[in-house]
């Protein structure tokens, strides 16, 4: 043991390389190294809601558009122009590698108008891609390959969640320029301005066309036209991501106003379209990407490179979607009944924001709440902090991110005044007891780098998900342990290391030991539990919290770091057992 | 002019570079170095056939299954299953990461058997992918993010065109293993085990399940077992790519032996479906892909991983096509009327090869073309070296691929004569 330890970081970590490579060879284990993923934390909203019995409950965490009954929804039509494609009996052979024709025209068509100089020039190298992600993946792969500037995506800060991981993933780097002014809940145009203009020059910059994921800010348009020349003088290139043409206003040529006025003032930008939310075609995955060119040849050249990136991630792209989305595009009477979905689908948001925010109006709410009806699309940045959003969740189930964003699709004309009610009582209520942050911020676990008290130094603190001050507040308690709990004690835990880590305590003092092996600052917690067994479970039922331990004196412990003992959060040597030692731990 | 040349290649590159950057910040012309890419072959061979004007022009290039007709073929228990889905009226929410549920548990029992220890364990990490290629794409990320041996796949010589850039744009090196004999026009078992025995422990070792593309040449089941073994000694993870699974020999079960007789060997290995060919679904992009893992919790933890990977790449899968595929896999009636179907997709090819090898006997043909019937599945490697394909193109409207290979579900019972005639006159 010890002779390990004195070996330095990399050999012992040459040694495990080689341990590893040994066990691999006799054991046909090939992922034993693998780790659980961490949990999406959008998805835990959802199951937090669906385990939620309070007849009462919202669900604002969901991105999909629900009816006024708050059901999914598929336009009508989709459905006369599914009919229609199943009269004709169409076979089902594999689209082109670019995606059909038909469908790729009119997209551009939709993006640009009918009469614009990319679409009479026929300046447009589109694509069909996987919705909105698949398109903008494809444009990273495009970028990463062949974008003769800097390989550096700007996003909007914040952005949606899933653009960083696509960059990434495609080779490109990602950072990030001022968008949003949390203290006005708007837009902050003068940070963008700023932050844009100390952009090196040759690098990409991305923004959203319309209805900004996620706080819904969007920039008026004599602001896009002064970024559009901004941004052409700093020499960037232009990525517009629409994923909600038609969605945000209500109108596809309001909706289009940034992307038409970059094209009138002669940005050769890259475009991501889904029709995911404007046509309720979610799973059916449309969505196309474009380029525009200077001219035919590049656009030919263009399109070939595309479509060998394209044959290594699909081949080809599906056609069932596709066929819709062109069958209603191209079809004048189909088109007309879709123009006025989308609108009514828009109105219904638009009303159910006029409506939140007369509620709370009403309520007595001296807040200003009119950022609700500024903001424009799906969701809303109400400005709640993760504290107020997780009161809202324990307090009136009302799911929403932590980030305070809401999806006004979840919102109907039934549950409205109980929404604008559980803000506003939510708002009022002081604080009665100590609150521990709901949420975590955004966590990576980076099992390289725990903070480990440095035993040398007792007066080093860790940081924990209380203060201090509100743990020394808490009433004195005799150490707790696993008797005190239900009669099933609380699960055991993901096996974080197999040996003990000694910590020492002091009298008097409160330590939350992690249970559930997750932490970042072993042995104790930081909240991590609530990520993997639910912020539901954790606040409600005691058996999934972290065990509260104070010490009865300053002296020397034994933590419990396998997560596996009886006496936990106590070594008692469990961690010598052989089905221990053969699992695999988060920490080598 | 002097001054350049004596600057070394570095600067000059930098110069090089300076001055695009500066022609760039001037013109917003981002893409005036993006070459035309080299044009897809098998696209240019149907380009060629759409172009050419010969009433008696056949298209053995196509990938696709063709009717005796010579026409495309939708199914039959597609079109019910379709038909019940649509009565159905089910929303178009987003599918889960990993795709729907049902379609991936019976994807899985389809390729193991629901007798499998894999199935009954649940040992099966299974996920939806975008035909073949997206569940080869998944797991060549997955392989290149996870895998802890050597980040090379061997595939056989010659594989499928796609495979290599599939595996190299997820960052694995790619190698190969002797595959096909040409002499033979069969496997080269001996070559094949000599490579196999010469790659590095701990890397990954691709074969083609059944009706290998694009030679049409499979290992035997006493051959499948040996190689079974030898790659079990050698410790080389096994990446099975099952794209025809009841379209080769007709019968589901005996085209997934080799996956079967891995599993019993206690390989863990990896998979790749498609139901492009045994379904027709080609268009609606629906796939799968597997990784068969120690215990329950291996599966949790891979399954978690695999969903990170996915996410960046398409969000989640399409519905359409896998609502279809769980249908069929599911609703016993559809399954029969499937399976039946798929049996006569696999016969009529089986026919069309043996009325080949009959016709150029007829013909007078005094080579051996045994490899016709002995081949399997949709494509045939004829033997034909590319001057011979070229005359077949020029002087016959024989369009096929420059390395001999044929797509049988081009060949008709009525052009079948006209074809023997044409290979009879460029090899004679």
């Amino acid at each position: 043991m010890s002779v390990s330890r004195t070996l330095s970081l990399t050999s012992k970590h040459q040694l495990w390389v080689l341990s590893q490579f040994s066990r691999l060879a006799s054991t046909n284990a090939w992922w034993s190294n693998v780790e659980m993923g961490p949990p999406d934390a959008i998805l835990g909203v959802t199951e937090a809601f669906k385990r939620d019995t309070n007849p009462k409950k919202i669900n604002l965490g969901v991105g999909a558009y629900r009816s006024d009954q708050g059901k999914p929804f598929v336009l009508e039509s989709v459905k006369k122009a599914e009919q229609l494609i199943t009269d004709e009996n169409l076979d089902k052979e594999y689209a082109p590698i670019g995606g059909l024709q038909e469908f790729c025209i009119a997209s551009a068509k939709l993006a640009f108008g009918d009469n614009s100089r990319v679409i009479k020039d026929q300046l447009f190298a589109t694509v069909q891609g996987i919705s909105g992600t698949g398109s903008l993946r494809i444009g990273a792969a495009f970028l990463a390959k062949f974008f003769p500037g800097n390989k550096v995506v700007y996003l909007p800060n914040p952005s949606w969640g899933n653009h960083t991981p696509i960059m990434k993933h495609a080779g490109l780097d990602v950072k990030s320029y001022r968008y949003y002014d949390s203290k006005t809940c708007g837009f902050d145009f003068n940070g963008a301005k700023e932050d844009i203009e100390k952009i090196p020059e040759n690098s990409i910059i991305l923004f959203h066309a319309c209805a900004h994921n996620p706080t819904g800010v969007d920039p008026r348009p004599e602001q896009w036209k002064e970024l559009s020349s901004i941004v052409k003088r700093r020499k960037l290139l232009v990525f517009m991501d629409m994923a909600y043409q038609g969605f945000a206003s209500g109108n596809i040529d309001d909706d289009a106003f940034a992307v038409r006025q970059f094209i009138e003032d002669k940005h050769n930008l890259i475009l991501a379209q889904s029709y995911a939310k404007n046509m309720g075609l979610y799973g059916e995955r449309v969505g196309a990407f474009t380029v525009v060119c200077q001219d035919k040849d590049e656009v030919d050249r263009v399109m070939s490179q595309i479509k060998i990136l394209i044959r290594p991630l699909y081949s080809n792209p599906p056609v069932h979607g596709a066929r819709i989305a062109a069958k209603i595009l191209n079809q004048q009477d189909l088109r007309s009944i879709w123009l006025k979905e989308v609108k009514d689908m828009a109105d219904r948001i638009i009303t159910m924001r006029q409506q939140l925010a007369d509620n709370l109006k009403k309520n007595g709410s001296s807040k200003n709440w009119q950022h609700i009806t500024d903001q424009i699309g799906m969701f809303c940045f109400t400005g709640l902090n993760p504290q107020q959003s997780g009161r809202l969740i324990k307090d009136f189930s009302v799911y929403l991110t932590q980030d305070g964003r809401i999806s006004m699709a979840g919102v109907t004309s039934k549950n409205n005044a109980y929404l604008a009610n559980a803000i506003h009582e939510m708002l009022s209520n002081r604080l009665v007891r100590p609150s521990s942050s709901f949420f975590l911020s955004i966590i990576r676990c980076n099992h390289r780098t725990v903070p480990y008290p440095d035993i040398t130094h007792p007066e080093q603190t860790i940081h924990m998900t209380e203060t201090h001050e509100e743990k020394l507040a808490l009433p004195l308690e005799r150490p707790r342990f696993i008797d005190e709990y239900s009669l099933n004690g609380p699960p055991y835990g993901r096996i974080y290391e197999k040996i003990p880590f000694k910590y020492r305590v002091e009298k008097g003092r409160a330590y939350l030991y992690c249970a559930c092996g997750w932490a970042n600052s072993q042995p104790f917690c930081d909240g991590m539990c609530k990520r993997v067994w639910g912020n539901h479970d954790v606040r409600r039922n005691p058996k999934f919290r972290p065990i509260k331990y104070v010490a009865d004196e300053t002296k020397d412990v034994w933590w419990c770091n396998c997560k596996q003992a009886k006496k936990r959060p106590f070594c008692d040597g469990t961690h010598k057992l052989d089905f221990v030692q053969k699992q695999s731990a988060i920490k080598n | 002019m002097s001054v350049t040349r004596t600057l070394s290649l570095t600067s000059k590159h930098q110069l090089w570079v300076l001055s695009q950057f500066s022609r760039l910040a001037s013109t917003n012309a981002w893409w005036s170095n993006v070459e035309m890419g080299p044009p897809d072959a098998i696209l240019g061979v149907t380009e060629a056939f759409k172009r050419d004007t010969n009433p008696k022009k056949i298209n053995l290039g196509v990938g696709a299954y063709r009717s005796d007709q010579g026409k495309p073929f939708v199914l039959e228990s597609v079109k019910k299953a379709e038909q019940l889905i649509a009565n159905e009226n089910l929303d178009k929410e987003y599918a889960p990461i990993g795709g729907l549920q049902e379609f991936c548990v019976a994807s899985a029992k389809l390729a193991f058997g629901d007798n499998s220890r894999v199935i009954k364990d649940q040992l099966f990490a299974t996920v939806q992918g975008i035909s073949g290629t997206g569940s080869l794409r998944i797991g060549a990320a997955f392989l290149a993010k996870f895998f802890p041996g050597n980040k090379v796949v061997y595939l056989p010589n010659p594989s499928w065109g796609n495979h290599t850039p599939i595996m190299k744009h997820a960052g694995l090196d790619v190698k190969s293993y002797r595959y096909y004999d040409s002499k033979t026009c069969g496997f080269d078992f001996n070559g094949a085990k000599e490579d196999i025995e010469k790659i590095p422990e701990n890397s990954i070792i691709l074969f083609h399940a059944c009706a290998h593309n694009p030679t049409g040449v499979d290992p035997r089941p006493e051959q499948w077992k040996e190689l079974s073994s030898i790659v079990k000694r050698r410790k080389l993870l096994v990446f099975m790519d099952m794209a025809y699974q009841g379209f080769a020999s007709g019968n589901i079960d005996d085209d997934a032996f080799a996956v079967r007789q891995f599993i019993e060997d206690k390989h863990n290995l990896i998979l790749a479906q498609s139901y492009a060919k045994n379904m027709g679904l080609y268009g609606e992009r629906v796939g799968a892909f597997t990784v068969v893992c120690q215990d329950k919790d291996e599966v949790d933890r891979v399954m978690s991983q695999i969903k990170i990977l996915i996410r960046p790449l398409y969000s989640n899968p399409p519905v359409h096509g896998a609502r279809i595929a769980a249908k069929i896999l599911n609703q016993q009636d559809l399954r029969s009327i499937w399976l039946k179907e798929v049996k006569d997709m696999a016969d009529r090819i089986i026919t069309m090869r043996q009325q080949l090898a009959d016709n150029l006997k007829k013909n007078g043909s005094s080579k051996n073309w045994q490899h016709i019937t002995d081949q399997i599945g949709m494509f045939c490697f004829t033997g034909l070296n590319p001057q011979q394909s070229g005359r077949l193109i020029k002087d016959f409207s024989v369009y096929l691929t420059q390395d001999g290979r044929i797509s049988m579900a081009g060949v008709t019972s009525k052009n079948n004569a006209y074809l023997a005639n044409a290979i009879h006159e460029v090899t004679k």
